[in-house]
């Protein structure tokens, strides 16, 4: 059968709606693990890995070298070692990219680039008299660094630089909310922060579905994990305690675990499913302390809570058993 | 939902909540200036700037200021200690007055947390460190708040630290004095 046959055959399944995309991608990977492919895919795997651990390994001496002379330095040459390594490590990182001939060298500088650059831009604004800690000017440095990671991950499609761009994105949008709510009381400390990270966690949930099944699948699960913990943390954050508990957020609360365990279940991750599961029982947990202990006394509402757990327990093996394992 | 067109909407969804939220924030902070239905602050308030420990000490018995003697402190006032202030702000207009000691007795006073017309008088808010993540209490600004609506206190208070800068609220104006006829 050749190939042109296999994919109007894969057409035809997918549009009668008995094929779908993440079955035909674990088809293609499992074929690909039993040839040749799989063993340079490996290779190039490890040789990746290296170049990141190098240039994180770098950026320590960096930093620690720095530290070292630091005194010894003048105004200029604090700039220099700093704005300018990383200036210097984002030239790299793009003429290696540019060249195509060394391989994820031009990744591991760009990460150098995206570590020292933050730093290098705080020395350079302290040295010129100005207050890197203001959020204005916080803001600028966010939504500047994500203005050149985001225009150099377009230009070379590197999925390492969308780590840097979602990190600089994240920076930005707190800076921003907090410059834009300055010193007022208008909101609770707590509670505004709380609910940024609600809509961060929101937003990584969603950037998570929008990669799955496409070249940026690899962020797929990482960002699920980091989207399902920022958002059921802070909503049982925002829950409270009684006699300070928000009857919205903790009436909300299952619903959200529950639409975490079917996206798990929709999206076949094992690491919503843990997350999901944790966060169910966790909640038992505390609306059983919060609100059966004192009628029913700790002996009893722990007994309950035992069983719950185990609930929870086996209804995650059957999802993971069911859905997961096919 | 597996279809890349959902894709693309989830991404624009997703990209869109940060923006959304930074627009919330936004309308919410300036906003009520402009459409709030709270009323605005109506009772003026009395305070005192300096050093609260020295011999004398100042509170609201029975509605009105009055001083009393303590027994000579243990220690002596730091060197440079400022005298003690009393000012009376205007919330209409957002200064404070200066009094002394018999003026302000004058005045009728309501000591309790909350202004009859039920403002309060809380501190800002400030980002810790770089990133923005962390807030904490800002004790240099202070504000009249009540529900939405929020106003920054300009007061007589030093912005340096030390007791120059030291406020103490003694209590909001319920009754017109006589000092300002």
């Amino acid at each position: 059968m050749d190939k042109l046959t296999v994919l109007e055959a894969i057409r035809d399944l997918a549009a009668a709606g008995e094929l779908s995309e993440s079955e035909v991608l674990t088809a293609a990977r499992e074929g690909a693990g039993t040839s040749g492919v799989a063993a340079d895919d490996r290779r190039n795997r490890y040789s990746r890995v290296l170049f990141f651990i190098g240039g994180g390994v770098i950026c320590i001496g960096i930093v620690a070298l720095i530290g070292q002379i630091w005194n010894d330095l003048g105004p200029v040459m604090h700039v220099v070692v700093t704005l300018g390594s990383g200036l210097a490590a984002y030239t790299v990182g793009l003429l290696f990219s540019w060249s195509g001939k060394a391989g994820a060298a031009g990744p591991a500088f760009f990460l150098i680039a995206a570590l020292v650059l933050p730093l290098g831009i705080v020395v350079a604004m302290d040295e010129a008299g100005l207050d890197p800690e203001k959020l204005a000017l916080q803001s600028l440095t966010a939504l500047f660094l994500l203005g050149v990671f985001l225009g150099t991950y377009l230009l070379f499609r590197n999925i390492s630089l969308l780590i840097y761009v979602i990190g600089y994105g994240i920076w930005a949008f707190f800076a921003i909310t907090e410059f834009i709510a300055g010193p007022s009381p208008r909101f609770d400390q707590e509670t505004f922060i709380e609910y940024r990270i609600l809509a961060v966690g929101l937003t990584l949930l969603l950037l998570a579905w929008a990669f799955s099944g496409t070249r940026r699948q690899v962020l797929t699960e990482p960002l699920y994990a980091i989207g399902s913990l920022a958002l059921l943390g802070t909503a049982m954050v925002l829950g409270g305690w009684k006699p300070n508990q928000n009857v919205f957020w903790e009436l909300a609360f299952p619903g959200l675990v529950f639409a975490i365990l079917y996206l798990s279940v929709h999206v076949r991750s094992m690491i919503l499913l843990a997350i999901g599961s944790l966060f169910f029982g966790g909640y038992l947990a505390k609306i059983t302390g919060e609100y059966f202990s004192d009628s029913l006394g700790w002996p009893v509402a722990l007994i309950l809570l035992g069983f719950m757990l185990m609930g929870v327990g086996y209804l995650t093996f059957r999802l993971k058993r069911t859905y997961l394992e096919e | 939902m597996t279809s890349p067109r959902s894709k693309d909407v989830a991404l624009i969804i997703g990209l869109l909540i940060p923006v959304a939220m930074i627009l919330f924030i936004a309308g919410a902070i300036y906003l009520p200036r402009v459409f709030s239905t709270v009323e605005p602050p109506e009772h003026d308030f009395l305070y005192l700037v300096g050093y609260p420990y020295g011999p004398e000490r100042f509170v609201v018995v029975d509605g009105h200021l009055t001083r009393q003697q303590v027994e000579e402190p243990r220690y002596p006032p730091p060197h440079g200690t400022p005298e003690i202030q009393f000012f009376v702000h205007d919330v209409a207009t957002n200064t404070s007055t200066r009094l002394n000691f018999d003026e302000a007795a004058q005045l009728s006073l309501d000591n309790g947390h909350l202004s009859p017309d039920g403002y309060e008088i809380v501190h800002g808010r400030k980002a810790e460190f770089f990133f923005p993540f962390v807030s904490s209490t800002n004790y240099r600004t202070r504000y009249l708040k009540k529900d939405s609506r929020t106003t920054k206190l300009d007061l007589a208070v030093g912005s340096d630290g030390g007791y120059s800068s030291t406020f103490i609220f003694l209590g909001w104006v319920v009754e017109e004095a006589q000092w300002t006829n």
